[in-house]
């Protein structure tokens, strides 16, 4: 058998088996013990008893007639019949004392002090030695005759066959002792066996499910509570193989799941990345669109503003016309008037293509980051509105000083004056503002960022509009009037662009526009450079 | 064992028979029934113990041993029996009738009432130190009995019916004083042991008594200071107090004689009878040999002619 010296229950049951049967062996076998040495008393003493009755019986007549010869004959036939008498002591109270041993007899004159001591009115027995002989058991018995004492009978039993009790007792003990030691190994053996085994093998079957083996069962067969037990642990072990089970087909279908929603979201992100490049072309395609279309507005605006610019030299030139025809019609066409004129037109001409040259110096697309002074590029921006403004009796200020400078291309920063000063020129047209006035302030402040201010007195920007002025496409101008890009553009420009901020506030008058710019380039304003 | 001292007569005799049967049969063949009775005279057989539980214990131990006899050897003697005769003429009818094989009785009586040519040779037993189980006179020492002719006005015991021994007596009274012992003796009390009569007068209950050596012996064994107390005045050399003899004709009495003083010594059941008979060993004893008590009878019977008495006749 495999039991490991470690099945600890089966050493306890069997050394509790053990020592459980031994000690009731040893109880049982000491308690024997003395009843045993009692009851051999018992018949030594009965025995003896029985001997000296008839003894002093047969030898009644004897005594009363003093025979002693059958007396002597008597005794020495009970002696040669029991070979287990040492010895008759016949004792008169008077007289000769007969002793008879085995084969052998003879007279005493008295009974040793020793032996007299015994002889009393009772019965009396003692273990002594007498004659050579050891271990004697004396027994005295008083013979009597009609409540008359004759004397005493002594006998002398051999102990041996009593020691041979005691001793075969002993054996026996020992024998038993040895039997139920011989049966405690034995069916202590196979109880604790029967008792550990299951539980050992059960707890084995454990260890081995503890290390993943799902596949054992135990295959004890029993009707008692280790039946139970084994039971238990068979669908104990199955339930468990059912849900290691259930749980790899959860795992793989898990997996399965996870490659299924990895593949969708690679094919999600592939298609989001197109989408978004999709959305951002898209969103570079619509801002190259409004660009475009901030750019054609300004144009028109443009070309408006020409149209004043060039309206009063194109007078001034009929007028020259005019003299001319009128001079040559006349006859007065001289040389000097000619010359005069002539001067006047070639002015005037030149001063207009000076205008075109402005304009398109204006529409010049930037090709290089420039160090920009701001006085000149809104001066010039100004300028270009001057007769518009003039027109609409609409005021126009510009309060910097010479040496503010900023980092840009100049084209979108005068875009962003000309978008502001336009909205403020539309509301003070639109809204026929008594003195008319717009005006531009910039300023270098101490941590050295430009701050540019477009300011009118056209009463502001309604609140209930004013979160939504930046938005693309938002104007609250008639059709074909305002496009509602102008301020989206501008903050693009300025924020985006520039590195700057714009923002929009009203005062009592109207409304404020300021830019705010840091005196360097922005990050994306140095990426669009060569 | 209790075994009656007489009783090792018939017991030993038949242990010599198993010897016969061992060494006869395969001579002779597939085993052959035949008997073999033993007659035995109950007084003198019988002395240490009562009749029936002699007569019992012989034929048990008899049975024993033809049990155990068989089953060690060939043994052809199928139906043994013992029995016991209180008269001896009635056990010579039976002899003389073929009813019996062998008698057992003391020799005085067989040479008294059986005729010689009736018998074949048998058995005695000698007491263990090689004497004869004599007939002795004893008496006790202090009483200032040194010889026969201090007997007289004394008190003496007999065995009962035992002729030899009451014979005896009554030869040396004779011889002594010309008078019947019943005229020289104050009392004469019979007892049925010779044991008994030896301690009697050691215990000072009587004066002198007729007794065997075996017996005598036997109580100065026992205790020295009888010897010394009760000593032996005269005595007569009967070689055993009972002797055996086969009947004439008896097939197996040779063989049986000659397997006595062979081998039949070293069985030790037959040793183990033996020493309780307190006997070294079964002697041959012939016929002839009974001589000496017809002598001493015819001397008795001139003594008490002497005496003026009447001879005394068979019974
Ligand atoms: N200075 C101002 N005072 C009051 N309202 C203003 C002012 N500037 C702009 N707005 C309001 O903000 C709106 C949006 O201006 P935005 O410049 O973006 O578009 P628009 O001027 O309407 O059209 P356009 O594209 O031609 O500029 C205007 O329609 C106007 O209602
Ligand atoms: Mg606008």
């Amino acid at each position: 058998m495999a039991l490991k010296p470690r099945s600890s229950i089966f050493i306890r049951v069997f050394l509790l088996f053990g020592f459980l049967v031994l000690g009731i062996t040893l109880f049982f076998a000491f308690m024997a013990i003395p009843m045993q040495k009692n009851a051999f008393n018992q018949i030594m003493f009965t025995q003896a008893d029985t001997i000296s009755r008839s003894i002093v019986q047969a030898s009644s007549d004897a005594i009363i007639s003093k025979d002693y010869g059958f007396i002597v004959e008597h005794n020495v036939e009970v002696l040669k019949n029991n070979t287990r008498i040492f010895y008759v002591l016949v004792s008169p109270s008077t007289g000769d004392k007969i002793l008879v041993l085995q084969k052998k007899w003879r007279l005493l004159d008295k009974v040793d002090a020793k032996l007299q001591a015994l002889e009393g009115d009772q019965i009396h027995y003692e273990i002594l030695s007498y004659e050579n002989f050891n271990n004697v058991y004396h027994f005295v018995y008083p013979i009597k005759f009609s409540g008359v004492e004759w004397g005493w009978l002594h006998i002398g039993f051999s102990t041996e066959q009593y020691n041979q009790s005691i001793q075969h007792m002993y054996d026996q003990i020992i024998y038993i002792i040895g039997i139920s030691f011989l049966i405690i190994v034995i069916v202590g053996y196979f109880f604790a066996r029967w008792i550990a085994r299951p539980v050992w093998q059960i707890s084995q079957l454990a260890t081995k499910v503890a290390g993943g083996d799902l596949s054992v069962r135990s295959t004890l067969q029993r009707r008692d509570e280790i039946g139970v037990l084994s039971d238990s642990f068979n669908s104990m072990v199955g339930a468990l193989l059912q849900s290691k089970q259930h749980l790899q087909n959860y795992n793989q279908e898990l997996e399965r799941e996870v490659i299924i929603r990895t593949q969708e979201l690679a094919e999600l992100n592939k298609s989001l990345d197109k989408k978004i490049q999709e959305e951002v072309a898209k969103s570079k395609q619509q801002e190259a669109l409004l660009i475009h279309q901030s750019r054609s507005a300004a144009m028109g605006e443009m070309i408006g503003a020409i149209a004043h610019q060039w309206r009063q030299p194109l007078n001034a030139l009929s007028l020259v016309q005019q003299n001319l025809q009128l001079r040559f019609e006349m006859g007065k066409l001289d040389s000097e008037f000619m010359a005069s004129n002539m001067e006047k037109s070639s002015r005037l001409i030149k001063k207009m293509s000076s205008t075109i040259d402005d304009f398109r110096n204006f529409f010049k697309p930037n090709k290089h980051l420039e160090l920009l002074n701001v006085q000149q590029v809104i001066r010039s921006t100004i300028d270009l509105l001057e007769a518009q403004l003039k027109n609409h009796n609409i005021t126009i200020t510009l309060d910097c000083p010479e040496n503010i400078e900023i980092i840009g291309f100049s084209g979108e920063f005068s875009q962003v004056i000309l978008n502001l000063i336009n909205n403020s020129k539309d509301v003070l047209i639109e809204r026929t503002t008594p003195n008319p006035t717009i005006t531009v302030s910039a300023m270098q402040n101490q941590d050295k960022t430009v701050q540019v201010v477009v300011k009118d007195n056209g009463g502001g920007i309604p609140a209930e509009i004013f979160d939504r002025i930046y938005d693309p496409y938002f104007t609250t101008k008639e059709e074909g009037k305002g496009t509602g890009i102008g301020l989206y553009m501008s903050k693009i420009i300025i924020e985006t662009n520039m590195g700057g901020v714009l923002s929009a506030a009203n005062d009592k008058e109207g409304a404020n526009f300021t830019i705010k710019l840091k005196n360097k380039p922005a990050k994306r304003l140095l990426n669009r450079l060569p | 064992m209790k075994l009656p001292i007489h009783l090792a007569w018939g017991v030993s005799i038949f242990i010599a028979l198993q010897w016969v049967g061992m060494v006869n049969c395969p001579v002779k063949g597939p085993a052959q029934t035949t008997q073999l009775h033993i007659g035995l005279y109950a007084r003198s057989i019988t002395e240490p113990a009562g009749r029936k539980d002699s007569e019992t214990t012989l034929n048990f131990l008899l049975k024993e041993l033809l049990a155990a006899a068989k089953k060690q050897h060939r043994f052809n003697i199928t139906d043994i029996k013992a029995i016991l005769f209180d008269d001896i003429d009635g056990m010579r009818a039976a002899l003389l009738l073929g009813d019996l094989d062998m008698i057992v009785a003391p020799p005085f009586l067989i040479s008294k009432y059986f005729k010689r040519d009736e018998l074949t040779m048998g058995f005695a037993g000698v007491l263990h130190n090689g004497q004869p189980d004599s007939i002795l006179l004893i008496a006790r020492a202090d009483k200032g009995i040194a010889s026969v002719e201090n007997l007289s006005g004394k008190k003496i015991l007999l065995l009962e019916d035992d002729e030899l021994t009451e014979v005896f007596i009554d030869y040396l009274c004779l011889k002594q004083f010309k008078k019947s012992y019943k005229a020289i003796l104050s009392a004469v009390e019979r007892q049925q042991k010779a044991s008994h009569i030896i301690l009697d007068i050691y215990f000072n209950k009587a004066d002198a008594g007729v007794v065997f050596r075996g017996a005598y012996e036997l109580m100065a064994g026992l205790n020295p200071d009888v010897a010394k107390k009760v000593m032996v005045i005269e005595s007569y050399p009967s070689k055993s107090r009972n002797v055996s003899f086969f009947r004439k004709d008896y097939p197996y009495a040779k063989e049986i004689l000659v397997l006595a003083q062979t081998s039949f010594k070293e069985d030790a059941r037959t040793k183990q009878i033996l020493e309780i008979f307190r006997t070294s060993g079964l002697y041959p004893f012939n016929v002839e040999e009974l001589g000496q008590f017809d002598e001493f009878y015819v001397d008795y019977q001139k003594l008490r002619h002497q005496a003026g008495l009447l001879p005394l006749t068979r019974k």
